[in-house]
């Protein structure tokens, strides 16, 4: 949701360093090398490659939109260094960016497009002792507190907005996608009730992977019958059910058990 | 258990429970590392014959029951490997260390097929449920708290068949006359559930206990089961869940031996003649003629707790043919029952319904040796084989379960005497 905002530049779009577990604390342990204990553990783990030790910098993201001309080089130069160091921005299709790592506290800095020093007109100014101007940003430590900043993003944002006209006006154009629904809410702890998918005029489509279904498959005949093809992963606990014949109704799951699969098949009369 | 530290684990998702299985119960004298090149002829054949359900790396038995990582997965393309730990002193005890050493989970298919009947479906219903499936066995569970609670088999079909049958020979007026499937439908018998059912075999003192294991018990015990209860499926439950995760068979156990004897040694006596082995019955042989009515075949059957019966020529003993037990399931598709026809007239019959004519009845000469024998059980996939002479008379059978048993539970008994004297 980060990205909605409207101007070149991002303070958050890395997302918070990753303490163990992911965890919002605010104190960075600025200790990267004590590397987690257990490898298998991985999954969670985000590691962010440049990460300055001992130091609370933030990764902010700085950001040139040319929309005339395309310029050649690119160069953001700020008062984090004193001026010193003129820092490349890399060319992505239409946009020049880099991530630099800075300090809570207000930074001024000035791009250096192809020669020139100019400012981005779209981005906070301050004039500067030279008689010119220069870009400014705020770095708050608290913008890095990832709920907080979500929040204040969703406050912000498109989606935000829509998410709180969105009740009866906004019903007008045709039908909306699930998947534009779905931005529109949160994540959350909460169990979605009923009442969120009623609106929906049918039931969700049937993922197409869940269509092949394994009893129904031939199996050769000097194939052992109590034996079927390996399942796909994605057909595990799903129940499947033949259409109820002569008061008969039969259902089926198929349940991991270590490596291997049980298919049951239920019969019972109804 | 200890050589997985360090290493990165695929399938973080699940904890497996590490086996029971002891680790040093046996002295750890050799670890088998093949090359395929270097591995038996026969014993990569097998694992080739066996196709699909059995892929080349079902031979490969971890350790730590892990799938190996990518790396170890190339390896294995060139390598065959086990850690089977047996000891190999004696070779003749291999198999049966085998067995031990197996948890019931290994000889599990990749994916297998269960059927379950809640109680309170009618035995009719439930056969039709087995023969759709080309199923043999299925499991009885309480319709209201669907535990399980017993086996239903092509047996109480037949007995349901028989009884139905005795049935109206008592009735004077229809005795002889075939059933038609109008009869089978307006029986009390086919209509009663399957809960009545075991109670009626209940009451008469024919029903057999539920008789499982569990997966984690050794196979080695499952064939301990199915030889002292005699008989031939063994559902294997999930000891937490109470969940049937397969139905054991003899059938499987040999595979399971087939699919690792390439990297055992070779026990003396599969070299041996069958004749010279105590195995299998060669006295006293029960057999039908031509001309034997069904319903004496199937009581045959039922009262001696066999599984098939030869078909010979009257005079001269020549094998002909075979009954089993599942060829009267076949009685299920036609159109009448009739169990006064003679055996030769039902195999006909049988023929016709299943669509291929089998091709005939698995003989062997009767002086073949062990392993060839195996070799026939594991191509031809039959319970029994006939042992004949030259002239195809019948001299002997031997069934799966004697093969097993000798196999494995043999050695047992044989040093247990040692023990003794």
């Amino acid at each position: 949701m980060g990205n909605n905002q409207p101007g070149g530049m991002y303070k958050r779009d890395r997302p918070f360093d990753s303490e163990k577990g992911g965890s919002h604390s605010k104190s960075r342990s600025g200790a990267p090398s004590s590397s987690p204990p257990n490898e298998d553990e991985c999954p969670v783990q985000m590691k962010i490659a440049k990460n300055d030790e001992r130091s609370n910098k933030f990764p902010v993201v700085f950001k040139w939109n040319s929309t005339s001309s395309q310029p050649k080089n690119v160069y953001v130069c700020g008062s984090w260094d004193k001026w010193n160091l003129r820092i490349p921005l890399v060319k992505s299709t239409s946009d020049f960016s880099t991530i630099v790592d800075l300090e809570p506290g207000k930074h001024e800095y000035k791009f250096y497009v192809d020669h020139k020093w100019v400012v981005d007109d779209n981005q906070q100014k301050t004039s500067n002792n030279l008689g010119g101007e220069n870009n400014v940003v705020m770095i708050d430590e608290a913008d890095f507190e990832v709920f907080d900043a979500l929040d204040k993003d969703l406050a912000s944002s498109n989606a935000g907005e829509a998410l709180r006209n969105s009740h009866p006006s906004k019903e007008s154009h045709d039908t909306p996608n699930d998947r534009e629904l779905e931005k529109l809410h949160q994540f959350g702890q909460e169990t979605p009730t009923r009442a969120d998918f009623s609106k929906a005029a049918a039931p969700p489509v049937l993922p197409p992977h869940l269509l092949q279904v394994i009893l129904n498959k031939d199996t050769p005949v000097q194939c052992d019958p109590n034996v079927l093809p390996e399942p796909d992963h994605v057909m595990l606990n799903h129940l499947y059910a033949l259409s109820i014949k002569d008061g008969v109704m039969v259902l089926s799951a198929t349940h991991r058990y270590r490596k291997k699969f049980v298919t049951t098949l239920l019969y019972k009369p109804i | 258990m200890n050589n997985s530290t360090g290493r990165l684990r695929r399938n973080k998702a699940t904890t497996f429970e590490s086996p029971t299985i002891p680790k040093a119960f046996f002295d750890l004298q050799h670890h088998f590392i093949f090359s395929k090149k270097k591995a038996p002829v026969d014993g990569i054949e097998a694992i080739q014959r066996d196709g699909a359900a059995i892929s080349e790396h079902a031979v490969v038995k971890y350790a730590n029951d892990e799938r190996p990582d990518e790396k170890e997965k190339q390896d294995l393309e060139n390598m065959f490997k086990t850690v089977l730990r047996i000891g190999v002193q004696n070779s003749d005890i291999v198999y049966t260390h085998l067995l031990q050493l197996s948890q019931c989970y290994e000889a599990m298919a990749r994916n297998n097929k269960l059927i379950v009947f809640t109680n309170d479906i009618s035995v009719r219903k439930a056969f039709n449920g087995l023969i759709y499936n080309c199923m043999r066995t299925g499991l009885v569970a309480d319709s209201k708290t669907l535990e399980i609670t017993g086996v239903l088999s092509v047996t109480d079909f037949i007995m349901v068949l028989m009884m139905l049958w005795k049935y109206r020979e008592n009735l004077d007026e229809l005795k002889g006359t075939p059933l038609s499937h109008e009869d089978f439908r307006q029986m009390d018998i086919a209509y009663m559930p399957i809960s009545r059912w075991k109670g009626c075999l209940e009451t008469k003192g024919q029903l057999k206990p539920f008789i499982n294991i569990g997966l984690k018990e050794s196979i080695f015990r499952a064939v301990e089961l199915l030889t002292k209860y005699r008989i031939h499926r063994l559902p294997v439950m999930d000891e937490n869940t109470g969940d049937c995760a397969y139905i054991l068979t003899h059938r499987r156990i040999l595979h399971y031996i087939w699919k690792h004897c390439a990297l055992l040694p070779k026990p003396e006596c599969l070299s041996h003649r069958v004749v010279d082995l105590e195995m299998g019955t060669w006295k006293n042989l029960l057999y039908a003629d031509e001309q034997t009515p069904l319903i004496e075949c199937l009581d045959m059957l039922i009262d001696n707790n066999i599984s098939g019966i030869p078909v010979v020529e009257k005079n001269t003993l020549k094998v002909v043919e075979v009954y089993t037990r599942f060829d009267a399931a076949s009685a299920a598709f036609s159109d009448h029952i009739d169990l006064s026809v003679t055996v030769t007239r039902a195999i006909q019959e049988r023929d016709y319904q299943s669509g291929i004519r089998r091709d005939g009845v698995v003989t062997a000469h009767y002086t073949t040796t062990l392993w060839s024998l195996i070799e026939v059980f594991i191509d031809k996939n039959v319970h029994r084989i006939f042992m004949v002479d030259d002239k195809t008379i019948l001299k002997g059978i031997i069934s799966l379960s004697d093969v097993i048993e000798f196999l494995v539970l043999r050695p047992t008994k044989r040093t247990a005497n040692g023990n003794t004297r």
